[in-house]
């Protein structure tokens, strides 16, 4: 087997910015052949002309059981870097290679129903995940007593305060149990002793060989856990290397 | 180093090997990958299902009403006044039976316009986005089968016997969901791009209602307009519909029955590359 988990190869993800396609109405779109009829056809395919490079040539390799960090401020491409590797969007160059199963923790309570319980969302969810009917069913019980809501699961979830649904949330993506896990700030979830709960967990996957990736702008906690940091900045990678020379020349920039 | 058994990652049947890369999916449609996420399918069908009525006090009984009250006001406008030849079949059981896959198809429709529109789902976890749509089209047919009971129940009522030809339903069911489907998918793309589309959709299909068969015999079409009308897909499903329900003639010519059947094949499979082709970047459009 491969020592490999994640390979990405030039990767880059370019957005349109302005108005997205979604705001536009057909008449819009109508116009802009009328008055436009060539610019409309051959769309500029490069450049900068409305268009933004979230990710550009960005190549890294995790190895099985590594736990690398990705840091860098708002508007780096962590977040899409991601969603890429979790296949949630397709690069726009490059390609990524990733060996194992992936559970993305991106935002917490993938598709939570208002109307539905909490046994059915976690359910729903974790299927969502990628868990199977017979895995959940399993899990069921140590996912509702990780949340702490034993006395809510049969209680739609619109009734939940917004913490509780956090929970519930995050205690169904801690038991996906995949050999790939990405985190996209999403451990800063309920109060300070479920904090510790989940650091616990994400520990735990370490221990046992889980391979990670996350995004965290709390560095305690990346230089806690992580051996690698990533540094990624305007879509490019600065830095790859260990996490307290990352994590110094990081803040160093930041301090600027 | 497993010294905990209960912590061994569990397998999981969907991919262990991905590779990630620019471009429109291929093959438009990956059956294996669609059969592996099986359960995300089943879970998308179940709250599909479970949330359509939910805090409503009638419940199922919508699906009955629906078609029902319909029929029932068919039959007092369009059974009264005009002359709608059904080869012997009374009026509101003819009209029944084309109002319930007609009631399927435009919930179909209406659905998989926003069925990616602010789900939550596009940007949180991978899975085929074709199964947003698929699990439109299987929730839908619990309606179809509650009409369907009312329906056997109307034929009894009638004394309507059935022929060997009743055989061919479930291949009738399946084109109906083809159909539906086929255009479905179209709907789910577009109304991402265009929320224009959901908006125009009612009105649309309550014009296609009149272009189709349903509270009226195909037979009553005029020559002249039976080019244009057999380009309507619902056309070739209704006939084949009653075809093997009543065991009646078709009111159209078997070439076109082919021409309408062969309309919709075209939308599905144009339907499902399009789909492919806007597949890997549906989440950057579509979601909150």
């Amino acid at each position: 087997m491969s020592a490999c988990a994640i390979r990405a190869e030039r990767i880059g993800k370019r957005f349109r910015i302005g108005r997205s396609y979604a705001g536009r109405g057909i008449h819009e779109a109508i116009d802009r052949w009328v008055k436009h009829p060539l610019r409309a056809a051959h769309p500029p395919a490069s450049g900068t002309n409305g268009f933004l490079w979230a990710l550009k040539d960005v190549s890294f390799e995790v190895n099985r059981g590594e736990v690398v960090a990705l840091v860098g401020s708002n508007g780096a491409g962590k977040s899409v870097l991601l969603k890429i590797l979790s296949r949630i969007t397709a690069p726009s160059e490059g390609r990524a290679e990733v060996f194992g199963h992936v559970g993305p923790l991106l935002e917490v309570g993938a598709g939570f129903h208002p109307e539905l319980n909490g046994r059915e969302n976690v359910y729903f969810n974790g299927a969502i995940l990628g868990m199977t009917r017979e895995h959940i069913r399993r899990k069921f019980d140590e996912i509702v007593a990780f949340s702490e809501l034993e006395a809510f699961i049969q209680t739609p979830i619109k009734l939940y305060s917004s913490g509780m649904r956090m929970r519930l949330a995050f205690s169904v993506a801690v038991h996906l149990e995949p050999e790939i896990l990405l985190i996209d700030e999403a451990l800063a979830v309920g109060d300070a002793a479920f904090r510790v709960k989940c650091r616990r967990k994400i520990a735990e996957f370490i221990a046992h060989g889980c391979t990670l990736m996350l995004v965290s702008h709390d560095s305690a906690i990346v230089a806690e856990i992580c051996r690698r940091a990533i540094w990624l900045q305007h879509g490019r990678m600065i830095q790859d290397g260990q996490v307290a020379d990352v994590l110094a020349s990081y803040r160093a920039q930041e301090g600027k | 180093m497993m010294s905990d058994a209960a912590l061994a990652p569990v397998r999981s049947p969907l991919n262990s090997h991905t590779l990630v890369q620019p471009g429109p999916k291929t093959p438009a449609v990956d059956l294996p990958e669609l059969w592996r996420y099986r359960e995300v399918l089943y879970a998308l069908t179940w709250r599909e299902i479970k949330i359509r009525y939910a805090q409503t006090s009638v419940g199922l009984g919508w699906v009955i009403l629906q078609p029902v009250l319909t029929t029932v006001v068919l039959t007092l406008l369009v059974g009264r006044w005009m002359n709608v030849p059904t080869e012997g079949l009374p009026y509101s059981l003819f009209a029944f039976s084309g109002l319930a896959p007609w009631l399927y198809f435009t919930h179909v429709l209406t659905k998989s316009s926003t069925c990616m529109v602010n789900t939550g789902l596009l940007s949180k976890a991978y899975f085929p986005r074709l199964l947003l749509p698929l699990a439109v089209a299987i929730g839908g047919l619990i309606d179809l089968f509650v009409a369907g009971a009312v329906l056997a129940i109307l034929m009894a009522y009638f004394r309507v016997g059935i022929t060997i030809r009743i055989a061919a339903l479930p291949g009738c069911l399946l084109l109906l969901v083809a159909v539906a489907l086929g255009i479905g998918i179209w709907l789910a793309v577009l109304n991402l791009y265009y929320r224009d589309v959901a908006h125009a959709l009612p009105f649309v299909t309550q014009i296609v209602f009149f272009m189709t068969p349903v509270a009226y015999s195909s037979a009553l079409v005029p020559a002249k307009w039976r080019a244009l009308f057999i380009l309507n897909p619902m056309v070739g499903v209704l006939e084949c519909w009653r075809w093997a329900l009543f065991g009646k003639a078709l009111d159209i010519a078997p070439w076109h029955l082919a021409v309408s059947l062969g309309a919709g094949a075209v939308i599905l499979a144009a339907g499902l590359f399009y789909f492919a082709h806007k597949e890997p970047v549906l989440a950057d459009v579509g979601d909150t």
